[in-house]
This record gives C-alpha cells, structure tokens and sequence, in this order.
C-alpha cells in the first residue's frame, strides 16, 4: 500500500505539490494524470524518497519514507521498480549490463542467472539479442522498453512508471501499456503510472488521480471523471470542451 | 557604494557556500569510506581512465617541465661554471615543486573537468536518481572509487612524471648546455634527498584527493541542463586551481 498524507512541496514561492493526499492499496494500478508541470514526477520521486517533502507523509507499506534516512531508504527502494521520463539509462553501460545492474548490484544470483534473467526481459519487452548494444545506439521507443526491463528485471513489488510512453508512436505506446499491465498482474504489483494518454490508461488502471497546479483535483474511477462537476477533470478525460 | 558592498557580500556568500558545501561533502565521503562497498568493475574502469589515459599527457609535461627547469637554470650554470650543482638544482625544483604543481594542474584539467562532466551529465539525464532508486548509494559507487583512482593514480603519474622530467632534464642539459649526463646524473644522485622525492609524492596524493572532492561534489550538484553542466565544469577547473595552490603552500610549509 502507498499512502500520501497531506504532502507538500515548494520550489521558492511556488507550490509544486499542494496538500496532496492518497492511496493505492497493494495490488492495484493507480493512474496518475495531470497538465504537464502538475507535479506528478514529483510524486513519483516523493514515493521513492528521491526528493524531500516539506510537509506531510508519505508511507510505502509498512515504512514511512518521509522518516527514513537516505540508508534506511534502501531497504524501500529495494522493492521498487521504477521508469524515468528520460530513459535514465547508464551510457557507460551495455544494454544487458543495464538491466542486470540491479540483480549484479544485490548480489544474490550467479553471473549466468543475471544474464538469463536479461534475456528473458528483453524478449518479453520485445528486443531480444541487443544485449550488447549501447543506449546511445537506441531509438527512444527502445529506450523505454529497455528502461522498462530494467526497472522489472527484480520482480519489485511496486512499480513507478514516470511516462513511459512520452513521444511514443501510437503502436509502441499500445505495446507498452500491454506490457505494464502483464509485469504488473506477473508480479501482482502495486502500480502508479503517469502519464498523458487516458485511453491507454483506462483498462490497466482501478483508479486515477488527477493533479492541477499541485493540487489533487480527481481521485477515483475514470467512469466518474467522465461526469465530473470539475469543468477541467472532464475536459482531460473526455476531450469536452477543446475546441 | 552600497552595489560595491552587495556585491562583496555577494561573492562572500557565494565562497562560504561552496567551501561549506565541500566540507560537508569531505564528510560524506570520509564516512562512506569507513565502509567501502565498491563495485570492482566500476573501480577498475575508473582507475583505467584516470590514470593510463592519463599517462600520455602527464609524460609530455613532465618531460617538458625537466627541460623547461634546465633551461631557465641555464644561464647561471654556465655564468658560474657550475655543473655539478646542476642536477641538484633541477631535482629540487622539479621533484618538490614544479612536476606536482603542474601533473596536478594538467590532472584536474582532464580528468577533473572529465569527472565533472560526467557525473553533471549523469546528474541531468536522472542517471543519479536511478542508482538511488535502484537502491545504490551514488558515493559508494560513483565517488569512492573516483576520488580513490584520483590519489592513487596522481600519486603513480607523479612518480612516472619524476622519470620523464629526469630524462626531460638530462636530455636538455647535455644539449642545450653541453653538461655530460653522466655529470648531472652525480650531482642529482649526491644531493636530490628521498626526501625531495617524497615530499612531491605527498603533494600529489593531497592534490588527487582534492581534485577528487571538488570534481565530484560540482558534478553531483549540477543544476539547469547543459548550461548547469557547463558552470559546473568552469567552476570545478578554478576550485581545483586554487585547491592545489592552497595545498601546496600548507604542505610546503609543513614539510619545510
């Protein structure tokens, strides 16, 4: 379960995060929507204790992340997977160093599991055999795809997904968000996606959020956003009223 | 006179913020260091770039630094016919001052530049956050080894630096001077001390060290895209400028 409490964060006068409060239980796909600079990466970070908060709580099952040192966040951290906006991929490193990075840095699988466990990752996310390919050598769609592999390849019980279909093609896009939904029921996750594209999102996702200037303006099922009072949750979730 | 009083405030501020902020940063690194966790691949690619990349520009300074001293030593020699003190006076100056002033200043603008670069680069392209979010302390494995290979490899390069501005040194003297090298071999072995030769290898380990902290605690706080990148490295170059200056005088000092 994640929860957020009432959390807030500022950027000199302004308030990127503004009293935003809710959860996710354990199993289910929160989709997280929002203009860009809403602040849903933001949350992402929060949740994973990348970024301070300066005020509220954020719980990640038992552990309150807003508690935590940055050592007693690894033990968090160790349970999450999560894919960055911008691919975030280690250019020093092959693609297949890339995705077993995390099982080589734990330590708990010999060099043959790692590499068994890349491949099998790389071909459920449709790119087999550029293990030995540089990020640099790969088009965007690849990179999150790899980013993707690399941030399951541990079998994280939660998963963090910051647009993982940004400037995508529509037929990559359908690829992906098929892809979260069979990681996510795999490993029976508790998910948080962001991103743009409500109609991929829909049949993937139990419930949204959606954020507007920092501020939680939409929290349930996309059936309700659809019929929302709020002029701005159905202009976003419907298209009414954009001319 | 107030703009001129803002403005000295300004750069005070500005100086305590990122002497503060290496201090602080000098901490972190000294308390990770108590319980080393480096990934060996990761520690070897560094020490590789940093020190065997490194060896082809360090050689061609020293070189020219041995040469450079003869040079500038020249005149006297002759003036006063003093060929055996000449050996001396090219150890002295090169093995205490001149080859770790100048490796450390080539040092911190390659690989200290480079580090800075990288670790900037890294910082905006969220590859730090990644390694935090995949539950890896950045300065257990980026900086430790970093500032690691940094001493250690300052520290060889001096020591191969030594070689070449000694061959740099005789090569100049015999043709520049005429001295026979076998005569400037003797003066440098009667009087150059083990001392001298240590006290350039302390210079170099504090330098690399230096050079270390600074180079990573700017490229870790990269700020604003390529531009932040850009000031990072520019401000990395002069810290680790004025560093190895301010070493030197307190290690001169204190090995007077």
């Amino acid at each position: 379960m994640i929860r957020l409490e009432s959390v807030n964060r500022r950027f000199g006068a302004h308030p990127a995060l503004d009293d935003v409060s809710f959860e996710v239980q354990t199993g289910q796909t929160l989709g997280l929507v929002g203009a860009g600079g809403s602040g849903k990466s933001l949350i992402l970070k929060a949740i994973c204790g990348l970024i301070p908060v300066d005020g509220g709580r954020v719980t990640v099952g038992e552990h309150e992340v807003t508690a935590l040192s940055e050592t007693a966040l690894m033990a968090v951290r160790s349970r999450i997977g999560m894919v960055f906006q911008n691919y975030a991929l280690f250019d020093f490193m092959n693609v297949g160093a890339n995705i077993g990075f995390p099982l080589t840095q734990l330590g708990t699988l010999s060099p043959d599991e790692v590499a068994a466990r890349v491949v099998l990752r790389l071909s459920q996310v449709g790119l087999p055999g550029i293990e030995d390919r540089l990020p640099g050598e790969l088009s965007g769609g690849m990179k999150k795809r790899v980013c993707l592999a690399r941030a399951m390849i541990h079998d994280p019980a939660i998963m963090l997904c910051d647009d993982p279909t940004a400037g995508l093609d529509p037929v990559t896009t359908n690829r992906i968000f098929a892809l979260l939904k069979a990681l996510q029921t795999e490993n029976a996750a508790t998910a948080i996606i962001v991103s743009h594209e409500v109609d991929y999102l829909r049949p993937i996702c139990d419930q949204f959020v959606m954020l507007d200037q920092g501020k939680v303006v939409f929290q349930g099922a996309a059936a309700l956003a659809d019929v929302s009072d709020n002029p701005i949750v159905r202009a976003f979730f419907t298209g009414e009223g954009i001319s | 006179m107030s703009g001129l009083a803002a403005r000295l405030g300004a750069f005070l501020i500005g100086l305590s913020e990122v002497t503060g902020g290496l201090f602080l940063f000098g901490l972190v690194v000294l308390r990770a260091a108590r319980r080393p966790r480096l990934d060996a691949y990761e520690t070897w690619r560094i020490f590789y770039r940093v020190g065997v990349k490194s060896l082809p520009i360090v050689a061609t300074t020293a070189a020219f630094s041995g040469a450079i001293a003869v040079i500038q030593a020249g005149p006297n020699v002759m003036k006063f016919r003093a060929f055996e003190i000449i050996g001396w006076a090219f150890g002295y100056s090169v093995f205490r001052e001149i080859g770790p002033l100048l490796i450390g200043l080539m040092f911190s603008g390659r690989v200290g530049a480079n580090n800075t670069a990288e670790l900037g680069t890294m910082q905006v392209t969220e590859q730090i956050d990644a390694l935090r979010a995949l539950a890896i302390n950045p300065i257990n494995y980026l900086v430790l080894p970093r500032i690691l290979a940094m001493v250690v490899m300052m520290t060889l390069l001096n020591v191969v630096g030594d070689v070449f501005a000694l061959a740099g040194g005789i090569g100049t003297s015999w043709l520049l001077i005429g001295v026979d090298p076998y005569v400037f071999w003797n003066s440098f072995v009667e009087y150059v001390t083990l001392t001298d030769f240590f006290n350039g290898v302390c210079k170099s380990a504090a330098f690399g060290g230096s050079i270390g902290i600074v180079s990573c605690h700017f490229g870790l706080n990269v700020k604003g895209g390529a531009m932040g990148v850009g000031r990072a490295v520019n401000a990395c170059v002069v810290a680790s400028a004025v560093s190895i200056f301010v070493l030197d005088y307190f290690i001169t000092y204190l090995l007077r």
